[in-house]
Order: structure tokens, then sequence, then C-alpha cells
């Protein structure tokens, strides 16, 4: 029987027309070693195509079946650094032990160039032509197509999730970061490429010593003269709305210019256009930022886009011009001119609360706000190979000015200020290589002044000023004055897996503070409590350095930083005989560590001691008239607070089930030479001053949160918690108390794709904030808030939005806000325009209404919104 | 009380040497540069992307990534990176994933890391049974034959060079007589041709250390970095970074990326 079948079988085989050989055998080296991985190739002959082949497995053995009907065959083995094996062979079934001899051929090279993707060093090139869509207009739009960048809502561009560093144009940094304006205005049919220049170092001192882990865009035009622009009109009602801004701009290869002209009246804040991103890459210590010394009296401004509540009539306009002197060395003015009219039309009610009393203001408040700003920056930099120098020459100035008029039950008081300010400013950086080393060299100069007065009507503090007798005006005029010098020299050495950057340098700050009071028909108040002649010095001595180490597998992340300082203060007042000086050497060490325990789970650490100074804002002698019903005076030491900043947080995330939370705690605790005491006035009047005796205050804050995406429906759930208790010492009215605060705050959203066209999310939020003192709770406040937004997009040309929003609080009796928005866009193609109508505040709320607490007072506000408003845009390229 | 803190951290260091060691070190004799393009979108013949993929071949093992992850691979494993200022790579890529080949266990282990989650799976290394065709033509000067097979919903065609004696290609392929120099799917949705060969002067080795890696299935790897691709702004936010935008911007920036998701929708490996 079974042998029946093999002549079946062996029949059957020869009918098949082939005949079928089974070749084995093992692949050895010369050393009788196995190899595994040759390849066994099997032939006619030599030079005709393979019919069949075998690798060699871990032992070196390859089985191949061929089917021919040839009666040779061709066998070949090649293995790489071995000679191939060659050899005509029976067509048979056979074993085979093959020995491969080693040789030194090489194996054929070739390279073909390739175009599609065009590199060059770490550049990266981009037709604009193959991602530009019909929608697209300006660079922004075609900006973010391009893989790995990202375009964050206030106009900050992302190269895998860093910030890029500078923002070229034909290789040209004209705008120091504001590059807003040529990223939303530069059309897209003038761009031939966006090149990416990866690790991109931009100063060229630089190139070959740190190591730059950020990029850079650079834009190529298609001309070499380039005009090009765009423009937005807009109209809406009522009252009258209109919003326009015009953006010209002209690149050629020496001169760069764009010129920006925006005004409206929507609430839109103008400034967002020149928002600098750029960083200073030379730390500063000072800065000749506008301080204010006396305000009006403020209604707390609703928490949701200005567009619904900011009444405003604004003016902007920016110019920036570049000019390429010659080679590396570049010439650049960015100058811009701001003003705003604002009105704020509000009412609060205060509740004091002191150990021994409450005290109620009610506040109807209506403000005119003038603002008129201009600053500029003359910049000069001259980045060569082997050393760079960059100055910028920055000044600052603004004259605003502001009345106020609060009605009271009893009274009606208006107030008056004036505020012009001016600073200038210069930064110098030179860095240039010394060997391996590199050099840096940074002084930075400035010098501020500002001239505040606030005029009060009626006067208020009659018991200080006229006897407790009424009377007619209130006058508080202040004068400041600094100047300073920050200058620092260092090195940057690499040491194996560390990098130390130690930094040797001194400042120095002058500060001259004058205030005096007049009461009505100029007649001043000369009672040295009232006045300050003071000045205050600052002087540094510091070396710092900061190590950082990373480990390999990255499992664990070390950083410490360990600045060494020693400063010294100095204030004096004319009118007081005794000065004050503190001297102190501190040392702030920072230490960071994080963690990764498993796939799932990691942990951090952290830890720091921070010492803070007073500021001349917290420091002079006479009284000052801060407010209408506020008056300050800290005729104490100067003040020194350590802090203690310890925090720990475990995580938990794991994307295959896509659950992921987390917990944190974080502990605070600082030590004050200070106490600052509060004496509240019947009609809310407070006079604030600063007493020498130590005390400390701490804080806890747990948070804890947790995020669930649930596949099928396309949704994610999250929650989030924070607890946070805080206690401090403050005199109130001569008591020494005990603030105790508690916030709790839980937050919870839901985001569903409910299809390809409707995205929906709710989002809820409740907070309780108690305060106290020791012996018992006064005030806890609720706020809840509850938001749902529903976003269509019926096509791709359009998009529709709606959203409900709900805010309310426990304390006042009106407390429920409800908002209903609208917007609508639409693209058109030809010609190539983005229509937008926005529809705000559909049912016409007049006021805001919100409730607030803090350590001894609680606040309810109610801020008057722009009424029920339509707007339609028109946005178009020149 | 300093004392303490000192011995602390020169304890932690101690723990650094010791975790950093269980290394594996590659070495690699040759290196094939693959040209890929793809149809991103597979209901639009016009989304063609391309990419550049790199092969490292050595002796029993090969790598292979995406040119932008072999160079991020690179950086990570350099004690100084700034060598690598002057390679002239990029880790731009879509393709985040690195494919290592053990020839001797017939195995392959696809590592990628998705944001800062890192996962890797195992497959046999003999995925395609393939099917020698007598056809042959020259590519860039290489002798090639032609070979088919099927592998993951798609049916491929792939030309092999014999004079270039390893059994392997770009992404899982492999397993036949010689190199594959350019293989694509009959539709023409994934097409690799090779743009270089070059035998490495100095043999690059690498540091293989996979143990950071969670071993999940394919389709475990797939559906996170598919939960990736959908929402990469929760997923970040989901690790602790925040954005600091409002609601309504943050819609906007979602709604765009879920448009940019849905254009890939036409992976190699069809499910």
């Amino acid at each position: 029987m079974e042998k029946i079948l093999f002549i079946i079988l062996s029949i059957f085989v020869l009918f098949a027309g082939y005949s079928q050989t089974e070749i084995t055998g093992q692949v050895l080296d010369d050393k009788s070693k196995k190899l595994s991985g040759a390849t066994v190739m099997i032939s006619k002959d030599s030079v005709s195509s393979i019919l069949a082949y075998g690798i060699s497995d871990a032992d070196g053995k390859f089985k191949v079946t061929v089917k021919s009907e040839s009666e040779s065959l061709f066998l070949k083995v090649s293995y790489i650094g071995f000679a191939t094996f060659e050899k005509t062979i029976l067509n048979k079934a056979q074993q085979l032990v093959v020995e491969l001899s080693p040789s030194s051929e090489a194996l054929k090279e070739v390279i073909v160039k390739s175009e599609i993707l065009q590199q060059r060093g770490d550049t990266l090139s981009f037709s604009v032509a193959a991602f530009k869509g019909k929608n697209d207009r300006v660079i922004a739009d075609v900006l973010k197509k391009i893989p790995g960048i990202e375009i964050r809502p206030n106009g900050g561009i992302y190269y895998k999730d860093e910030p890029i560093q500078k923002y070229y144009i034909e290789g040209l940094d004209m705008l120091e970061g504001r590059y807003n304006l040529a990223n939303n205005n530069l059309s897209a049919d003038a761009v031939s490429k966006i090149e990416i220049l990866e690790n991109h170092q931009p100063v060229k001192v630089l190139d070959s010593l740190e190591f730059s882990e950020r990029a850079s865009i650079n834009i190529k035009l298609k001309k070499d003269i380039t005009f090009s622009g765009t423009a937005t009109a807009g109209i809406g009602a009522a009252p009258l709305l209109w919003q326009a801004r015009v953006t010209p701009m002209v690149f050629t290869k020496k001169r760069q210019a764009i010129v920006t002209y925006q005004s409206n009246n929507t609430g839109v804040d103008a400034s967002g256009e020149v928002l600098n991103f750029s960083q200073n890459f030379y730390g500063n210590n000072f800065d000749i930022d506008k301080e204010n010394w006396v305000s009006i009296q403020n209604v707390s401004l609703p928490p949701f886009s200005s567009e619904r509540w900011l009444d405003n009539n604004v003016h902007l306009l920016s110019g920036n011009i570049l000019q390429r002197i010659k080679k590396d060395l570049d010439l650049k003015l960015n100058i811009s001119y701001l003003n705003d009219y604002q009105q704020q039309d509000g009412s609060t009610q205060t509740r004091y609360f002191t150990p021994t009393d409450t005290i109620d203001v009610i506040e109807n408040t209506n403000n005119d706000i003038f603002i008129s700003k201009l600053e500029g920056e003359l910049t000069l930099e001259n980045n060569a190979d082997k050393n760079y120098f960059k100055d910028q020459l920055a000044f600052n100035g603004s004259w605003n000015a502001k009345r106020g008029l609060i009605d009271r039950p009893d009274t009606r008081i208006m107030q008056q200020m004036g505020n012009p300010f001016f600073g200038i400013k210069n930064d110098l950086g030179l860095l240039r290589t010394v060997g391996k080393q590199l050099i840096t060299f940074t002084s930075n100069t400035g010098f501020a002044e500002n001239n505040q007065d606030l005029l009060v009507k009626p006067g208020q503090f009659e018991a200080i000023f006229n006897d407790g007798e009424p009377y007619e005006q209130l006058q508080q005029l202040v004068s400041t004055r600094k100047i300073y010098t920050d200058n620092s020299a260092g090195f940057t050495k690499a040491l194996g897996k560390f990098t130390i950057a130690p930094k040797f340098g001194f400042s120095i700050q002058n500060q001259q503070l004058d205030t005096d009071i007049f009461l009505e028909d100029g007649e001043e108040v000369l009672d040295a409590d009232f006045k300050n002649r003071t000045e205050f010095v600052e002087s540094s001595v510091y070396f710092k350095n900061s190590f950082r180490f990373k480990s390999k597998d990255e499992t664990w992340n070390l950083s410490l930083s360990t600045p060494l300082e020693f400063k010294s203060f100095r204030l004096d007042d004319d009118n007081f005989e005794e000065t004050r000086e503190l001297d102190r050497l501190i040392f702030e060490p920072y230490f960071s560590m994080n963690k990764k325990l498993s796939a799932y789970w990691d942990a951090n650490a952290s830890a720091a001691l921070r010492y803070d100074f007073g500021e001349l804002q917290q420091l002079y002698y006479g009284f000052l008239l801060n407010g209408y019903r506020n008056l300050n005076r800290y005729n104490a030491p100067i003040s020194e607070e350590t802090r203690q900043i310890y925090n720990a947080g475990l995580g938990y995330r794991n994307p295959l089930k896509q659950l992921f939370l987390s917990a944190s705690y974080s502990y605070n605790y600082s030590e004050n030479n200070l106490l600052y005491s509060s004496n509240i006035g019947e009609n809310g009047t407070t006079i604030l001053e600063a007493v020498a005796l130590d005390n400390n205050s701490d804080n806890h804050s747990f948070r804890a949160g947790g995020s669930k995406y649930f596949r099928k429906m396309k949704t994610t759930l999250k929650l989030n918690t924070s607890y946070n208790l805080s206690k401090r010492q403050q005199l109130l009215n001569n008591t020494l108390a005990e603030v105790n605060t508690r916030s709790l705050n839980f937050r919870g959203s839901l985001d569903a794709e409910i299809s390809s066209w409707l995205i929906a999310n709710y989002s809820g939020n409740y907070t309780t904030y108690t305060s106290g003192f020791e012996d018992g709770d006064f005030q806890t406040i609720e706020t809840h808030q509850h938001t749902l937004d529903l976003y269509f997009y019926p096509k791709d040309n359009q998009y529709l939005s709606a959203g409900g929003e709900y805010y309310g609080n426990s304390l006042s009796e009106n407390g429920t806000n409800y908002f209903v928005n609208l917007g609508y866009q639409f693209t058109f193609e030809k010609p190539k325009m983005d229509l937008n109508i926005s529809w705000r505040n559909i049912l016409n709320t007049d006021t805001f209404i919100n409730a607030y607490n803090n350590e001894y007072y609680y606040v309810q506000s109610s801020y008057r919104l722009r009424p029920s408003q339509v707007l339609a845009t028109l946005k178009f390229t020149l | 009380m300093i004392m303490r803190f000192k011995i602390a951290l020169i304890l932690l260091f101690f723990s650094f040497k010791n975790s950093a060691q269980e290394q594996l070190q590659a070495k690699f004799n040759y290196k094939a540069t693959y040209q890929l393009e793809y149809q991103e979108d597979s209901t639009d013949e016009n989304s063609i992307k391309s990419e550049v993929g790199v092969l490292y071949l050595g002796d029993g093992h090969s790598q292979y990534s995406s040119l932008g992850q072999a160079i991020k691979d690179s950086l990570e494993n350099m004690p100084n990176p700034e060598v690598l200022r002057m390679d002239q790579y990029n880790q731009m890529t879509d393709f985040k994933y690195t494919i290592f080949k053990d020839y001797e266990n017939s195995e392959l282990v696809l590592a990628e890391k998705v944001f800062q989650y890192s996962f890797k799976y195992k497959q046999d290394l003999n995925q395609i049974d393939w099917e020698i065709q007598s056809e042959t033509k020259e590519i860039i000067g290489f002798k090639v034959q032609k070979a088919t097979g099927a592998f993951s919903g798609r049916n491929y065609e792939a030309w092999f060079a014999p004079e270039l004696p390893f059994s392997d290609g770009p992404y899982k392929f492999a397993g036949l007589p010689g190199l594959i120099l350019e293989i694509s799917d009959v539709q023409n949705q994934y097409h690799f041709s090779l743009t270089s060969f070059q035998e490495l002067e100095k043999p690059v080795s690498k540091i293989l250390n996979l143990d950071d890696y969670k071993t999940v299935s394919q389709k475990e790897l797939d559906q996170v970095r598919d939960d990736y691709n959908r929402d990469p702004i929760g997923t970040m936010q989901k690790a602790g970074i925040r954005f600091g935008w409002s609601e309504e911007d943050e819609a906007k920036q979602r709604k765009e990326l879920t448009k940019k998701y849905k254009r890939r929708n036409n992976p190699i490996e069809l499910p």
C-alpha cells in the first residue's frame, strides 16, 4: 500500500512538469564558525535571475527548494565581509558545506542626490507653494502647516514645543521678537520658501561653543524688492463700532520696514500685534518699567475677554526699520505709539473686618482714563565670526491721566491723577572667544523719572489734615528718579557631563523719592511726617554659578544652582537724622530633582531658599497718599524676608488606558522682620504702617487632578481640586491678629467630539474662600462658574461658535450673571477675504456682578459691560 | 544638616552610575538611505509626503528609522552633542519609531516614544512569504530582481540586489537574498527607494537601551500613537504642560489639529 502511494506521488511530481530539488547545507567561515544570515541563491546559470533562495539560520544551516528542469544550477552564497562563494552544481537533492573566506573587497557605494527636501547644514527648506492651501492668506497660515511648527494663540511660534529663537526675513532680524507683525501681515504669495534653522545659534561666536537646541525661522521672499501687507476693516453697532488695521511693509536686500496703524473701539487690546517674544540673553536685575505711586479707585475687571467689557478708543502706530550697514552689522529702529481713551463704570461694596469691628464702604465709581505711550528701541548689532557686539538703547515715555468720580451715600469725591513717566536705558553685550572658552561681558545702565500727582476733592483724612473739619482738597505730589548700572563678566566651560558658567559682577542702583502733600489754596503740609526726601542706594557684588546634570537614561534629572551675592542697602532721608543700612551676604541655593519610577509613575521634589529685601515702594519714612482713602508709610528698618519653599509631587500617566493622575504638595515658610499695621477708619480710610516686629507666615497647598479619555465616546473628562491653607500675622486697628485663610476649589470639564462637525465643551468651577481670626471665621464666599461652548464646522470655509456662561456667588443678592455669545466666520476664495461676524452679549446683560474676599475684607463689585453688539470684520491682503 | 544633604547627593550620583550601565552596544558598518514617498490621506491622491529613512546595517543586526528619528536618538546618546551640529540631519518626522532587526533570533523590535511614553513590541522577523519573480532591472547601478509578497493588508512589489548580501530592507521588510532597494505597495501609497548606500568609514556604534521601554502589543502601541495624534494638546496638558491660552483659542487650535489628524488616515499597516 505504501509503495503504491509512493509511486503515485512520484508520478504526480513528474507530471507537474518541474522537478523539485531540495538543496540543504551549512555556511561556515574559514575557522569553521557557523554563519547565520548568509544569503544562498540558486539560479540557472551565473547570469540569469535567481530562482530560489535561502537564508542561513542560527546554526548556519539553510534549505532551498528549486523548481527547475535545468540539468545544472548555479549556487551563490554571500555574507558581508566574505568573498562570495560561487559554484555550478547538479540539479539534484544534495547537502553542501560552504566555507567562505574573508575578503576585504568593498561593496559598491552610491549616493543619489536627493532633491525633494532641501537640506543645508541644519537648515530645512520648505517651498511655500507646496504647503499653501487655497484659504491661506498670510505667512502664519502656511507656517502652521509645516510639521513641527505650532503657533500659540498669542502668536508665539513654537518648533517641537520650544519657542523659536529668531524670526528672520531674508536673513535679517528686524523685528527683535515682535514677529507677529510680519507673521500675521506678510502675504503668503510674496514668500518663496520658509527655512527652519534647527539648532540655530544666532550668535556666530557661540556657534561651535554653545549647542543650541532651539530653532529659528527664515522667510525667503520671491523678489529682491517686495511690497506686501494686510488690511482689516470692521464695522458694527450699537453704538457705532469700528475696527481698522493696515500693515504695509517693504523688503529689500539691505533695508526692511514694516509699519502698522490700528484703531478700534471694540474692546480689542491693540498691543498684541507688537508683543515682543524676544528673550534677553544677558539677564537684567533692574529695569525702567513704570512704577505707580498713586492711583485712583478702580473696580475689579471681569474675568472674560476684554471685547465684552473694555470701553476703549485706541490708536496704535508702530514703525520698524532695519538697515544693513555692512556685512554682519545692522542698525535697527523700532518705535510704537499708543493712544487710548477708556471709560470704566461700576460700583463696589467693601466690608472690612477688624478684631473689634466691621466697617462698610459703598462706592459708585466712574473713571476716565487717558493713555498716551511712546516706546522705542535703537539697536546696533555686529554678529561676526570671532566676536559679538550688541548695543540697545531703549526709551519709554508715557503721559497718562486719569479722572475718577466716586459717589458715596453721603458724598461725592473727585480724583484727578497725572502720571507722566520717562525712562531710558542702554544694554550692552559683548562676547569674545579666548581659546576654547567664551568670555561674556554685559553692561546695563538706565535712568527713569516719574512725576505723579493725585488731587482729591473734597479733602479726606480730616482728623489728620484739618483738625476734623471738612476741607476742600488734598493733593499728593510724588517725584522719583532712579539710575542704575549692572555690569558682569563671565565665562562658559563644559566639563564632561557638566557645564559650568560662573558669572561675576556688580550692580548699583540709586533711587530718590520726593513727596509733598498740599491742601487747599496750595497750602503745604510742613510736618516732616508727610514728606519724603529719601535716597535709597542698593549695591551688590555677586558671584553666580549654576550647573546641571542630566542622566543618560533619562530617569533622573537633577539641577542645582548656587548663587552667592553680597548686597548692601543704604536709606537716607533729609528730614530724619537716622540712616538705615543693611549689609548681607546671601546664598540662595535651589535644588530640584525628577525621577521616573516606572513606565507610568514619576516623582519630583524641589527645595529653595530665597531672600527678599525691601524695595523703595515699601521703605519710605513719611506718609504718602496712595489713593483717596489710603495713607501709607514704612517708618521702620529695611524689610528682610527669608523664604523656604518645598515642593513634592507624584504623577501617574497611563496612555494605554488614557488615564492621567497627579498630586502635589507644597509648603512655604517665611520669616519677616516687619509687621504691617492697618488702621481702618469709619469711612474706609486706611492708614498703613510698618512696625519692626519679627513674625512669620506659612502656607500649605495641596493639588490633585485626573483625566480620562473615553475612546468610544470621544470624550475627555477632567477633574481637579486644590486646597490652600495660610496663616500670617497682621496688626488691624492696633490689635495683633492672626489671619487664617482657607480656600477650596473644584474644577471639572467635559470635552466631547459629538460628530465631525460639532464639538461641545463644558466646564464648571466651584470655589469657597474662608478667612478668619484665631477665634473664628468671619466670612465664607462661594463662587460658581459654568460654561458651555459649541463649535460647528458645517463646511471647510465656515465656522460657527455659540457659547453660554453662568457666574454666581453666595454673597451678592443679585449675584447671578448669564451670557450668550455667537461667532461666525466665512472665507471667500475670490477675492481672498475672511469675513467674521460676531454677536456678543446677546442677552444684553448690563453689569457683571462679582464677589471676592481677602484676608480681612470682602468686596462685592459690579462692572458695567458693553451692551449687546454685532461686529462684522473683513480681512484681506494688500 | 548640610553634611547629611551632601551625603544624600553623593548617594544620588552613585545610583546614576549603576543605572546607566545596563546598555547594549551595537556596531554598524553600512548605511542605506531611502526616500519614502507616501500618501497621507487615502482619499486624496495629491496628499503625497516624503521623508528620508536610514537603515544601519551591522553584523547580524540592523536598525531602521526615519532620518529625523535617527538623529534624535544619536543626540540623546551622545555625551557631547556639539559634534552633531555638523551633521546634516534633522529630527522632523512623522515616523517616530526605530526598528531593530536581529537576524540570529529572527525577530524585530519596534521601539517608539509617544510624547514622553516609551513603548516597544517584538515581532517575528519573517512577516512576508516572498515569491521571487524572474523580472530584473537596474537601480542606480545595482542589478535588482523582483519579489512579491503581502504584508498587513497591502500587496508589495520589492526589488532586491543580490550583490548586497543583506537580507534586509526599509521598515519591517526583510527576508530576501539581498538588500531591498525599492519597495512599494501595488497602489503605490507607500514607496521606498534607495538614494544612497555607503560603507561607514568608522563603524557607528549605537547604544541600544530598550529597558526603559515598556513592552506592549502592537495594537496597544498603535492605539496610543493614534490617541496622541488625535489630541496632542490634551496629551501634553495631561502631562502637566500649561499653555496659558483661552478656552476659545484652545478649541480652535484643537480643531486645526483634528483636521490634520483626519488627513493622516493611511497608515502603512492597515488594520
